[in-house]
């Protein structure tokens, strides 16, 4: 009982928000009402929403341009035929028709009135050649934030290796850095957040003996299989199986209708068998059901498991996904990666 | 000269004057006025609740006869455009119930889409059809007294004799229908 009652109340005031009467308490007091009453939110919209709803009516209004003239109403009243005369006469109309119609079908072998059908046909036509002018739709755009991200560089050919000389007083110990091949190119406008900004990123840094031919048979077997490889390292960072378009994150109809944007940056624990077991939030967006959207889809993908030494290990996937809204395509924004 | 000028215009001014005794200029100016001023909203308004034009036409020139009838019996009835929308609603609403029984065959948006001439076929104008074709009269009524015609919720509400609050929270279920309507068109 209170809770219809409550419910009442917000459907007041959400009429009171879009009909622009409400107060600042009242804004208030629905916002905080929604930021935590999720079937509320999905069915009467936020602040925009409620806005934006109301506006379609005036936007309606005052794109009529149907200016009737009633002329006398006292004298030309007795002329026109009453609304109940008028339903009549239609409903009676409009049953007759169907009535034909039934008959038509009904009766093949009968051919059918040729004044009527033209009649049909004429006016499927006069509707078809008019067709409605739709205004372009909003949509909500998603940037997979190749530059903000973390990433391993996935293959050996888009890496180099270089190993460090290693200096006179510790000739047994070399660093592989794994440096990308091109510095990272900002392909998203730069007013998306960074969150991080990788110059390079260390993959791996081993400890192993000078390379000098005395002592060849102290190579650790990941230096041998890296050795056997070319020169390849063989630790991979975890990754989604089917590349990074992999994860598509659906955000729900409210995303749209709100104009949600922003970025979202995450974390998936990754086990050793490529099933992701974790989804950590570490940027959120600013809208719950972004962040939501996100770590859903990157829970449904699967991954190719950290490898290190060639063996698989757990590891972390890290990404982000920046939403904006774009309402139409030619707005010099980049096209979006998937 | 003077003479026949005068009488020529007795002559032409005899219906008035038949008006004048009789009381009926008073009435019939003021609906007159009425007409001037706000037949086209007031047609606009009854074309959205019912959606037929023809039938919004002859539910304004009623409205304007009753208010006509009205002025006869009481002449000093001040009769604003609360009053003539509030006319204007219990005759739409009572013809949308009879209409009720035939609305089952125009559920598809292309016979919303007859509703409105060539010019007015805006993704909004339709959108806003459509969902009124849904709504129950009550909610249509709410929604297009305070966004279309502009009133107040407590101007709708006294035209309609509810509360505000029932008001808005009319208000905000046609939203809720108009929403579904529009994420239908996406």
């Amino acid at each position: 009982m209170k809770g219809s009652s409550l419910h009442k109340e917000i459907e007041a005031l959400a009429g009171a928000i879009a009909l622009g009467e409400a107060t600042d308490a009242d804004r208030r007091a629905y916002r905080e009402h929604i930021a935590h009453c999720a079937p509320c939110l999905s069915e009467l919209g936020g602040e925009h929403e409620l806005a934006r709803t109301s506006a379609l009516v005036a936007e309606a209004r005052d794109g009529e341009v149907w200016n009737p003239q009633l002329g006398n109403v006292l004298r030309s009243r007795s002329r026109r035929l009453s609304p109940v005369v008028r339903f009549a006469a239609a409903f009676a109309i409009t049953f007759g028709l169907a009535a034909a119609a039934l008959h038509y079908i009904a009766a093949p072998a009968h051919t059918a009135p040729a004044t009527e059908v033209s009649y049909v046909s004429l006016d499927a036509v006069k509707q078809s050649a008019v067709p409605a002018a739709r205004q372009p739709q909003r949509r909500l755009e998603v940037y997979h934030n190749v530059v903000q991200i973390a990433r391993a560089p996935l293959g050996a050919s888009e890496t180099r290796a270089v190993v460090r000389q290693p200096s006179a007083k510790t000739p047994e110990i070399a660093a592989v850095t794994v440096y990308p091949a091109t510095a990272p190119r900002s392909k998203t406008p730069a007013s998306v957040p960074v969150w991080r900004d990788p110059v390079w990123r260390t993959v791996a840094r081993m400890t192993t003996t000078s390379v000098s031919e005395t002592s060849p048979q102290r190579f650790s077997s990941a230096e041998m299989l890296q050795l056997r490889s070319g020169g390849r390292s063989l630790t991979n960072e975890a990754s989604p199986i089917g590349g990074e378009t992999a994860i598509n994150p659906q955000p729900p109809m409210i995303a749209y209708a709100e104009g949600a944007e922003g970025t979202t940056a995450f974390e998936v624990l990754i086990d050793e068998r490529g099933m992701p077991t974790k989804c950590v939030i570490t940027k959120p967006a600013g809208y719950r059901f972004l962040d939501e959207a996100v770590c859903k889809a990157a829970m449904k993908a699967r991954y190719t498991p950290k490898t290190l030494d060639g063996r698989a290990v757990p590891g972390l996937y890290r990404d982000a996904f920046t939403f904006r809204v774009s309402s139409n395509e030619s707005d010099g924004l980049p096209k979006p990666i998937h | 000269m003077g003479e026949s000028v005068r009488y020529q215009q007795k002559g032409t001014l005899s219906m008035e004057q038949v008006y004048l005794v009789t009381g009926m200029t008073a009435a019939q100016s003021r609906v007159e006025a009425l007409v001037r001023e706000h037949q086209t909203k007031l047609a606009r308004y009854i074309r959205r609740m019912v959606g037929d034009a023809d039938v919004a036409l002859d539910i304004t020139q009623d409205v304007f006869f009753s208010a006509y009838r009205t002025l006869q019996r009481e002449p000093e009835r001040p009769l604003t455009a609360g009053w003539l929308y509030k006319t204007a609603t219990n005759t739409a609403i009572s013809f949308l119930r009879r209409k009720k029984i035939l609305r089952f065959m125009s559920l598809d948006r292309e016979h919303d889409v007859r509703a409105l001439r060539i010019d007015e076929r805006s993704a909004a104008s339709i959108d806003l059809q459509a969902a009124m074709r849904r709504l129950p009269a009550e909610q249509a009524a709410a929604i297009m007294l305070t966004s279309y015609a502009g009133y107040s919720s407590q101007e709708a509400a006294a035209i309609l004799g509810t509360s505000a609050d029932a008001i808005r929270q009319r208000v905000c279920r046609a939203l809720k229908t108009l929403r579904a309507v529009m994420m239908e068109s996406v």
